[in-house]
């Protein structure tokens, strides 16, 4: 038996049709945001991260039927400021196969609304939950300072 | 994964435990993180998050944390950052990421009295307390072996916890720990509790002893001791004779960070 839900994404509101089980990530992909990719799903790795009342959740183990009442965010919600982060990321070389980046786009842009100037240990710290097979981490941390450093000013 | 094909959301505590009685098998819905590794299909969970139980408080000289808490409002939050100079936090804080942590309960933590945990060698340190939903208040090591069907309201810990110290030992950052422990410093008495054996976290009681009244004189002993007084086995993190020799391993370390 199917639901009918409200729920807000990245400002609008939208009915959704959603089975009692149905995980967050499979309705937003249904919504066509893309962005919000599937990984492991299992928890682990990351790649489907959005914001929930802007905390960065994974969303393939969040129930849609939790998400009426909050405001959810994906990067599609955060157009102009991703692009940014994302030139920043290019420009260090911080992007191969690119299959994680949005999901740690989305943990970057939660980390700058909740510390300005982080270290390179708080950034570690709150990234731990993205995982990248490609990059190595290094290139991103620099690309993640660079764009931390240029929204500070 | 879970599925199911209806979802109850109480909206009090009340009421979920009513419905959790009416229904005995339907599962208990707390974070939902492991939904996805489950591989039962149900007719009815019972969702536990809308009933209220998402607070934290200071009640009487005690910490009171809701179930429906997340493991991050807990690292976040002041009065639990505090408590036993941080380690209740600190063993918090190496699970997966902060997306999990945003998500995952201490009610589903604790309930879910996993052997991986790293929260219940220091829960058991810290002498923290279980309070069901009709009010029987359950010690750690009580709760451990408790069986009943049950909803927690809410853990509890005293806020004047002595010296207690966490260390958990994992093949990389953010993976499951193979072996965990935490140790409990009370006017010279001395508690190991270790787990990820892969059972759950379980008082050294003989090697605590030792330390107690040896000191750190007595740590080789006490080092060879709990490798044969605690039961170890093989699995896909780590085998029993390396859980063995690692257990050893955090004795000592236990030992010598409660101590400084």
């Amino acid at each position: 038996m199917s639901l009918t839900l409200q729920l807000n994404v990245n400002g609008q509101l939208y009915t959704v049709q959603a089975a009692p089980d149905e995980m967050l990530l499979t309705t937003l992909r249904n919504l066509g945001l893309y962005s919000v990719r599937c990984g492991c799903d299992t928890t682990n790795c990351g790649l489907c991260t959005i914001w929930v009342d802007g905390e960065i959740i994974l969303s393939c183990a969040y129930l849609t039927v939790r998400a009426q009442g909050h405001t959810i965010t994906t990067l599609e919600g955060l157009k102009e400021e991703a692009a940014f982060l994302g030139e920043c990321l290019a420009s260090e070389g911080a992007d191969q196969c690119g299959y994680c980046t949005t999901g740690m786009m989305m943990s970057v842009m939660a980390l700058r609304r909740k510390k300005a100037h982080p270290t390179d240990q708080e950034i570690k710290d709150f990234l731990v939950g993205n995982l990248c097979r490609c990059t190595g981490y290094q290139s991103q941390l620099r690309g993640i300072r660079k764009y931390l450093e240029a929204m500070a000013q | 994964m879970l599925r199911f094909t209806r979802l109850e959301q109480p909206k009090t505590l009340e009421e979920a435990d009513a419905l959790a009685k009416r229904n005995k098998l339907a599962p208990l819905l707390g974070s939902g993180c492991w939904l996805r590794l489950a591989k039962r299909k149900w007719p009815l969970v019972i969702d536990l998050s809308l009933c209220g139980l998402d607070y934290i408080r200071v009640e009487e000289g005690q910490l009171c944390i809701g179930s429906m808490v997340t493991q991050r409002q807990i690292e976040e939050n002041e009065v639990c950052r505090s408590l036993a100079d941080g380690a209740f936090v600190k063993a918090i804080h190496a699970i997966l990421g902060v997306q999990f942590r945003n998500m995952a309960t201490i009610g589903g933590s604790i309930a879910g009295r996993f052997g991986f945990s790293d929260i219940w060698p220091v829960f058991l340190a810290l002498h923290g307390q279980v309070v069901l939903a009709d009010n029987t208040v359950l010690s750690a090591e009580s709760y451990a072996a408790y069986r009943e069907r049950h909803i927690i309201k809410e853990i509890r810990f005293d806020l004047t916890a002595p010296k207690v110290a966490s260390l958990a030992l994992r093949k990389s950052n953010a993976d499951f720990p193979y072996i965990t422990g935490a140790i409990r410093l009370d006017n010279h008495k001395y508690e190991i509790y270790i787990g990820g054996r892969p059972g759950i976290a379980t008082k050294a009681q003989a090697t605590s002893q030792i330390v107690a009244e040896e000191g750190l004189d007595g740590l080789p002993m006490a080092m060879d001791k709990v490798k044969e007084e605690l039961t170890f086995q093989s699995n896909s993190h780590a085998s029993e004779s390396y859980r063995k020799a690692m257990a050893a391993v955090l004795v000592k370390r236990l030992v010598e960070e409660v101590n400084v």
